[in-house]
């Protein structure tokens, strides 16, 4: 008995500090968002220094992260809302029916989970030069559909495979429509469903990068570009970046925390639940 | 035919018969299917339109030149190379990923208190945007003031040029890229052993070797299916890898990390040969269509049966 407790007490030190090995380098983020240009540059870290809140400051206000995160929004907001307008009705019909081509047509919004995103960026830059779409919010919003639905599909398939048709039958059976199934029966209980889907499509396009390092401009600055800009011609501006990183990340670390278990098997096409 | 396969064609027919009037499904599908194929077939129309001239973005001089640029494309050394490069590079690393996903997972799956706060700090780098962590890697691989050649310095071990040698640049951005998404294995890994029957799990109290002996003979053969859906995700987005290679190294040193969802990229915005980027591009789409197409197969179908 005691040589279990002690065991388990070796479990969670081991656990935790392999947790804070790996994690290191993010938390190696904060000290370096906490130092100015000339207290990073030297030949041994430091743990104590006199740490500086300039560079939130110059994240903010300088490099105005915090515009790039509302084009961000926008472009995700919209991409996302789009996609759930579509998938949903669409992965209903997918699970419901038995229609030719079904898995053909289920095979193929899949792979187009595969696109390289280089291969879909080339062409909508060319289109895009000659429709004046380059830099315009309807231009990257369209140019993301490609990536997002697919990948909305992907994530409501298997929650909508597992509602028992019974839902279905016993509305119908009740006398609604296929339509008023779907929307008072179905629809709500996919909701939990949706909310995880909106919330990692949305992360898919935040993070993006090929797509927005060609389409976007200085009116469309999306959050992955604003930060590839501490790149500066002379140097990195390694605090300020650093700052806005932490920053951005913190909303999703929340977000993190209470969906995992609907996010896993989303991922998974249910494999895992 | 198995009693499986037979019992697996008889529901199909009986579901057939039951539903074969309904023909609502088409208006649930089609408005999602009609904009999918607005937005992926005029691009692809496009792209390969593209293809098939030769074609300077920058002095504007664009001449019809037949499947031309694919001969170019596939006569170019660093294009194949690049193809090469990628699946040693996906494979290697996916395969880490997996593999360092499941000794955590076995960490992280147990309960105790502060398990699932763990299990969420543990996600932090997946939740990082690809151009930070990009961005961070460089600077700990910065040869005269990185933390990597300092703690090597510690560790009495010489130090090394990383992402401005030709041997390790690669290798390093595939450190970054594990660093990045072993969490994404752990956290499923951890999911699906959590729903293992709990005398399986029960063994956790079991010594080191024990331990790692019973991982590999009873729960890793149970997960089978889900260790392949990881590694399906897994090797279909490193296949893509971009953001990392644009931030660390782009492509250099010499063309050591140009990979297969850069070298297009290379082509057409800084050589600015357009017909030519779009030729690769579209071979890079065939590519990996094919090959996951039916690495998906294989998945979809377990979960109809």
């Amino acid at each position: 008995m005691i040589e279990s407790k002690m065991r388990r007490r070796l479990h969670v030190t081991v656990t935790i500090l392999m947790v804070t090995i790996w994690l290191a380098p993010g938390l190696w983020l904060i000290n370096i968002s906490l130092k100015t240009q000339g207290q990073l540059f030297v030949r041994e870290p430091t743990l104590i220094f006199k740490p500086t809140l300039a560079n939130f400051g110059v994240a903010f206000t300088q490099y105005g992260i915090l515009s790039d995160a509302l084009h961000s929004s926008i472009i995700a907001g919209t991409a996302t809302l789009i996609t759930l307008l579509l998938a949903t009705p669409m992965v209903y019909g997918l699970t419901r029916f038995r229609f030719p081509f079904r898995m053909g047509l289920l095979g193929w919004v899949l792979s187009l989970r595969m696109l390289p995103p280089i291969a879909i960026v080339i062409p909508f830059y060319t289109l895009y030069t000659s429709w004046r779409l380059n830099d315009t919010f309807p231009g990257l919003i369209i140019a993301y559909l490609p990536v997002i639905i697919p990948f909305g599909v992907w994530l409501m398939y298997s929650f909508a495979q597992d509602l028992p048709r019974s839902l279905d039958e016993a509305a119908m059976i009740d006398g609604s429509s296929r339509w008023q199934t779907f929307y008072n029966v179905i629809l709500p209980l996919m909701r939990p469903a949706m909310a995880v889907t909106a919330i990692f499509c949305f992360l898919e396009i935040w993070n993006e990068f090929v797509l927005a390092l060609i389409l976007s401009g200085p009116n469309t600055k999306t959050v992955s570009i604003g930060m590839s800009e501490f790149i500066t011609e002379h140097a990195v501006e390694w605090g300020p970046m650093a700052a806005a990183s932490l920053v951005l990340l913190i909303p999703l670390l929340i977000v993190a925390y209470f969906l995992q278990n609907s996010l896993v098997r989303g991922l998974t096409l249910g494999s895992v639940r | 035919m198995t009693i499986r396969q037979a019992n697996r064609t008889l529901s199909n027919r009986n579901i057939k018969v039951a539903v074969v009037r309904e023909r609502v499904w088409f208006w649930f599908v089609a408005p999602g299917v009609l904009i999918l194929i607005g937005v992926v077939v005029v691009p692809a129309v496009r792209l390969i339109v593209n293809s098939l001239y030769q074609w300077n973005i920058l002095t504007g001089v664009r001449r019809f030149d037949g499947l031309g640029q694919y001969e170019t494309v596939l006569a170019d050394t660093l294009f194949i190379g690049s193809i090469v490069r990628t699946l040693v590079f996906t494979v290697a690393v996916v395969i880490t990923e997996l593999l360092l996903g499941l000794l955590v997972a076995t960490l992280l799956a147990r309960d105790f208190r502060g398990a699932r706060l763990a299990r969420t700090a543990f996600l932090t780098p997946m939740l990082m945007i690809p151009v930070v962590v990009g961005l961070l890697w460089s600077l700990m691989y910065q040869p005269s003031i990185g933390i990597v050649n300092y703690l090597f310095h510690i560790f009495g071990i010489p130090p090394a040029l990383w992402l401005s040698s030709q041997a390790l640049a690669l290798p390093a951005i595939g450190i970054a890229e594990v660093w990045q998404w072993t969490p994404f294995a752990t956290m499923v890994f951890v999911a699906a052993m959590r729903g293992l029957p709990a005398n399986v799990l029960a063994a956790a109290d079991l010594d080191g070797t024990r331990r790692l002996r019973r991982l590999l003979t009873i729960e890793v053969p149970m997960m089978r299916k889900v260790i392949l859906v990881v590694f399906l995700l897994r090797f279909i987005d490193v296949f893509k890898t971009f953001a990392l290679v644009f931030i660390m190294t782009r492509g250099g040193p010499g063309h050591a990390t140009v990979l297969a969802g850069y070298y297009p990229w290379e082509v057409g915005f800084s050589e600015f040969d357009m017909g030519k980027a779009s030729a690769a591009a579209f071979i890079l789409l065939n590519l990996i269509t094919i090959l996951t197409y039916f690495l998906i197969r294989p998945i979809l179908r377990e979960r109809e049966a």
